[in-house]
């Protein structure tokens, strides 16, 4: 458990009037945030706010009293100077939202004091909400104590001491390491969203298999398949620029009936679709409001399982600090900006901005593809506590003592793909080169391991015939095996010797235009 | 004999045979056999898990989990359809325990898990087994790795470990296997059903001999009995700091709040003063046990204790938590004293016991615990301060079966209290009023009767009956006809005629916005109304109207937006907004959406403003001097 003070000096309120409404969030004390402004469009202010009420309140999982904890954390408002975003994690510890809300939402009266912070958002005041009328004009303040004398102390709370399970931390942690993963992003009409969520509250599969199926076929938009209707709902507009065939698989897509009420005032959704039975994230468009749902691989596959997506990265505290320093200052930055700021290359820059996303230190921003400077508690977490020894390193490390780890081949590839771009408010295509390192080898007792790294040094595709491939293939993180060909290729590039004791050095040249046959269990795909 | 397992048995075993089949096809075809009978085909899991298993565990796990027999050693149906225990007959206790074995082999933890439960007979009858096989099974791991796995395979839920097995493990690896026995240790809880067992004693010695504080505290605050509970609290040292004992109050704090808390606490704050309010206050959960006890006894000394030390955080916290009867008294109290506290420290302590006591936030629904004010408190307190009684304890107030507040609703009338009065008729408008109840009859009239007196002045009609209407909380009304023919007051203002609301805009805009369906109709009802004032309000409110093509409405209600949409469209700018609204409902597959009205509307649209027909839309002219 990881213990944490938080202080309301008194409940959040919602006030309402004939003409006016205040909704006062009480901030943690401990942790001092201001921000009192009128809200330009208080409909959709409630209404996002609703949805992350739902998501915070929601539990799509059967869960024996044993295995039950009644605990969650307060939502974690953010404010920088160009947004405001609200966080929250669902109790099942499988949905994940973020409600990004433009500053120019807000007219802001008094100094604004940017940073983190814990509001108390309770049931009761989930249901108070609905009280809130855009006919009224509505003011917004978020900041510790300073409620005035009509609420002062009503209903006043004393300091408590929360202690939060280290795998709920993991599982806020693990979802912003999933959001930087590589995907693919399709853009979708609300109506065939919400006409995907309808089917699906309408029919109930009593069969296997019951997962949403992306088909995204070149020459077509991409489409939707309802499992095991096999019903379509092909998604106008969504064009993806596949050139082969490609299908994804999700499932726990009953979860997504969570943005169902934002969908009928929303402009366009984002959908972002990780791999196979990985994470998803769907991003609602609303005017000046974003929310985005972040979704477990299924709902049983909770986001804080395991050391999951967050494994993997190691890289010098120096370059950590470095990350940190320029993100306190800028607020949020990207891999390329971090490389030219700091000079580092870019997988360290990426494994830095990692890292500081495992520590809790920086939340990454699914949309604009930034890494944004945000602490999710006020005292910086023990990763020794958090992420427990994962068993997939022990055994990597006893597979490199015992030298059983070896690279037979290594690939440049460039892949050249189609790819949308928004430039001064069009969308355009473009013709995109992507540089892969394809690596194949032995490791341990499996003969033929293959791991694909992007440029950023990330495992995006694997092979391998264990146990752990076969059953998760990625979901729930790479296996030993591909972790251990991937360490051994790291270190083939910071040290010489060890490059000259492969049996086929790294090979420089490019494989131009090559692809890898994609399909529903081995597919993958970067921005 | 049920004739219907034997025909499902005899399709199983003819899909299990099928050689023709792969994996995939097996999987497809036995889960159609699994959907078409879900209740027998648990029953033949030893015919097809094992065989299953056999082909590929990887494709055929999450069927074998899902869809094997959940009903016990019995749930099993013989060659004849009869139940039986397989685990009991030679040859199918043969195959089980086989595929076990393999389970076990593989690491298939909740595969081995279900099936081990079976064999021992449940965690219950076999816990004597259970306790064995996990001793055995830890104690003869190799190392950590394999202990973990034994850890996990044997951690069958409602287990409960004895004192020797606990110790056997915690002795091999404490580190490993301390969160395994707190989980399974027997908690005084269990004790309620029996002679209360209290805590594990040698093992709590060997934890304290080895330094692990924290897994020794952590078994107590288990185990312990209430008794035990109370004399370890007393022995905490006043000499250590105020975290300190705070810190290990907290840490010996039983999960559920003992009966004799209150007693505790009293002599806690009595021997430690102010240092151990953190936690007290945090643990001030005792409205629970006041249900299992009968009573709060003690309370009302450490009330007092709390006011005598100018503990005003804790003597709200407890007054908030207690009973009526004590709420009430408090508030009076502090409302008679007209002179030795003043004005202002009058009024702040009032606001301290205003709000909420006990929450508990459950997923889709929280319950909160607002004690109600008596009729006579509340009238002294509107006398007083009648600003609290209108914001911070409106909510102390509300109307229901036990309380009507007549005499406060008198006197926000004759105040006038707009506010107040407002605020009640929207608790009142949804209760089901019956022949019986005299008194809330009565509140029923008197707030009609105070309604139609504002007739001859409609704006300001309109703006209050709006205020009641969308003051309604969501999902409070259950059978709306059944609401209209029992509550006078929902009939006067529900079917009062639409045109008078029109006289204030903000209103419908507010209905419309409502939580409350019911609300949201009306508005919709409001701006279908053929009138050409409304067709500008619609326009105003076209945000609105779109998204009630695409919002979860009933039929009724979609189509009375639809209605208010035909009202909007008449300008070009409001029909360039819905026409591609209208144009991508059509795409929704709700199976009772008036599609016809829908297309009626895009009709009504392109019908309206020729220039936004598309190329397809328009109209073909035929020319008969054209033809040859």
């Amino acid at each position: 458990m990881i213990p944490l003070a938080v202080s309301y000096a008194s409940p959040s309120v919602l006030e309402s009037g004939r003409d006016s409404q205040l909704l006062g969030l009480a901030a943690n004390d401990h942790r001092p945030v201001r921000l009192v402004a009128r809200v330009r469009n208080p409909l959709l202010f409630r209404f996002c706010l609703q949805t992350l009420g739902s998501l915070v309140w929601s539990d799509d999982t059967w869960i024996s009293d044993d295995e039950w904890t009644a605990f969650t954390l307060d939502p974690v408002v953010t404010v920088h100077p160009d947004r405001i975003m609200f966080e929250a994690f669902s109790r099942d510890q499988s949905a994940y939202g973020l409600l990004i809300i433009d500053r120019d939402q807000f007219e802001t009266s008094g100094q604004v004091s940017c940073g983190t912070t814990n509001v108390d958002f309770t049931a009761w005041l989930y249901g108070a909400l609905a009280e809130m009328r855009s006919s009224r004009t509505t003011t917004f303040r978020v900041e510790a104590g300073g409620i005035e004398v009509s609420t002062r102390q009503a209903g006043g709370r004393f300091e408590q001491k929360v202690e939060l399970p280290e795998s709920w931390v993991r599982g806020f942690l693990n979802i912003s390491a999933a959001m930087a993963f590589p995907g693919t992003r399709l853009r979708a009409e609300p109506v065939d969203m919400l006409a995907v969520i309808r089917y699906l509250q309408q029919h109930k599969a009593k069969t296997a298999p019951r997962a949403l199926r992306y088909e995204m076929i070149p020459g077509r938009e991409a489409e939707i398949v309802v499992e095991p209707f096999e019903t379509r709902f092909p998604l106008v507009g969504a064009n993806h620029g596949y050139p082969k065939p490609r299908i994804i698989r999700t499932w726990g897509r009953r979860r997504l009936r969570l943005i169902e009420p934002l969908l009928p005032y929303a402009e366009h959704v984002e959908i972002y679709l990780k791999g196979r039975a990985m994470p998803s994230f769907y991003a609602v468009g609303l005017p000046g409001y974003t929310f985005v749902l972040g979704l477990s691989g299924w709902t049983a596959n909770s986001l804080t399982t395991g050391t999951g997506f967050a494994a993997g990265s190691s890289v010098s505290d120096s370059a950590v600090d470095r990350a940190l320093m320029l993100l306190q200052q800028q607020y949020h930055i990207d891999v390329e900006t971090l490389c030219a700021a700091a000079t580092m290359d870019k997988p360290t820059a990426m494994a830095a901005l990692e890292t500081l996303i495992r520590r809790g230190r920086a939340v990454f921003d699914v949309q604009a593809r930034r890494v944004r400077y945000r602490e999710l508690l006020a005292e910086p977490i023990d990763e020794a506590k958090i992420y427990p020894p994962d068993p997939r390193l022990v055994q990597v490390e006893r597979w490199h003592r015992e030298g059983a780890v070896h690279i037979r081949d290594t690939i440049l590839r460039k892949t050249t793909k189609t790819r949308q771009f928004k430039l001064d408010g069009q969308w355009i295509q473009r013709q995109v080169d992507l540089r892969d390192r394809v690596l194949t080898g032995r490791v341990g007792e499996q003969e033929e391991v293959e791991v694909v790294l992007d440029d950023e040094g990330r495992i995006i595709f694997g092979r391998c015939g264990c146990d752990h491939f076969v059953s998760y293939a990625l979901s729930k993180g790479p296996c030993a095996h591909l972790m251990a060909l991937e360490r051994q290729s790291r270190r083939h590039l910071h040290d010489p010797s060890a490059l000259k004791s492969t049996a086929n050095p790294i090979s420089s040249l490019p494989n131009e235009g090559t692809e890898v046959l994609l399909d529903d269990n081995n597919e993958y795909d970067d921005e | 004999m049920d004739p219907k397992a034997v025909e499902l048995q005899a399709a199983v075993i003819r899909v299990l045979q099928d050689d023709r089949l792969d994996d995939r096809e097996l999987l497809k075809e036995i889960e159609q056999l699994a959907a078409s009978d879900p209740f027998r085909f648990p029953g033949f899991s030893h015919l097809w898990a094992p065989e299953l298993y056999r082909r590929n565990r990887f494709i055929f796990r999450e069927f074998i989990l899902y869809r094997s027999n959940a009903f016990g050693d019995h749930g099993y149906y013989d060659d004849r359809g009869n139940l039986f225990n397989p685990w009991s007959a030679t040859e199918t206790r043969k195959t089980l325990e086989e595929l076990l074995d393999q389970c076990g082999k593989d690491n298939e933890v909740r595969l081995f898990r279900r099936l081990y439960e079976e064999s021992i007979g449940g965690s219950w009858r076999g816990a004597e087994t259970w306790r064995t096989d996990l001793k055995n099974a830890f104690l003869s791991a190799a190392d950590d790795r394999q202990r973990r796995v034994a850890l996990e395979k044997y951690d069958l839920p409602s287990a409960w470990l004895d004192e020797p097995t606990a110790l056997a493990l915690y002795q091999r690896s404490p580190s490993l296997c301390s969160a395994f026995i707190l989980a399974h240790a027997p908690t005084n809880l269990s004790s309620l059903w029996g002679k209360p067992r209290g805590p594990w004693h040698q093992l709590r010695q060997l934890a304290t001999e080895k330094g692990d504080i924290d897994f020794e505290q952590k078994l107590f605050r288990l185990q312990a009995t209430e008794q035990q509970w109370a004399e370890r609290v007393r022995s905490i040292s006043p000499i250590a700091s105020p975290q300190q004992r705070v810190d290990s109050l907290d840490r010996i704090h039983p999960p559920t709040t003992p009966r004799n808390a209150t007693q505790v606490y009293y002599e806690l704050l009595t021997t430690h003063g102010s240092d151990v309010l953190p936690y007290v206050m945090k643990h001030l959960d005792l409205r629970g046990h006041a249900y299992w006890s009968g009573n709060l006894k003690g309370l009302d000394k450490l009330i007092q204790l709390a006011w005598d030390n100018g503990w005003l955080a804790l003597w709200a916290g407890l007054l908030r938590n207690s009973d009526e009867a004590s709420y009430n008294r408090a508030i009076t109290n502090l409302l008679d004293d007209q002179g030795s506290l003043g004005e202002y420290e009058t009024k702040r302590r009032l606001l301290l016991l205003a709000g909420l006591g006990q929450e508990m936030n459950h997923p889709g629904f929280g319950l909160a615990l607002a004690l109600p004010l008596t009729e006579k408190t509340a009238m002294a307190m509107y006398r007083r301060f009648p600003d609290l009684l209108r914001t911070s304890f409106r909510h102390h107030c509300r109307p229901d079966w036990a309380h009507t507040y007549e005499s406060l609703v008198r006197a926000a009338i004759e105040a006038p209290d707009e506010t107040l009065v407002d605020w009640f008729a929207s608790r009142v408008i949804t209760m089901v009023i019956h022949g019986a109840s005299h008194k809330h009859a009565a509140i029923v009239r008197l707030l009609v009767q105070h309604y139609e007196t504002l007739q001859p002045q409609p704006e300001t009609l309109a703006r209050r009956c709006g205020a009641v209407l969308s003051a309604i909380p969501a999902g409070v009304i259950g059978n709306y006809d059944y609401l209209l023919r029992n509550n006078a007051l929902a009939q006067w203002m529900f079917q009062q005629k639409l045109v008078a609301y029109l006289h204030d805009p903000r209103v419908v805009r507010d209905f419309l916005e409502s939580p409350q369906i019911h609300v949201n109709q009306l508005g919709f009802h409001i701006l279908s109304l053929d009138d050409p004032a409304v067709a500008q309000l619609s326009e105003h409110n076209l945000d609105l109207l779109c998204a009630a093509l695409l919002r979860k409405l009933h039929r009724r209600t979609r189509l009375l937006a639809i209605d208010a949409l035909l009202q909007a469209v008449r300008t070009e700018r409001a029909a360039r907004v819905v026409l591609p609204k209208a144009r991508a409902a059509l795409r929704l597959p709700d199976k009772r959406y008036p599609k016809e009205n829908l297309i009626a509307l895009i009709a009504t649209i392109l019908h309206r403003h020729p220039s936004l027909r598309s190329e397809r839309e328009q109209p073909p002219i035929f020319d008969h001097r054209m033809q040859p």
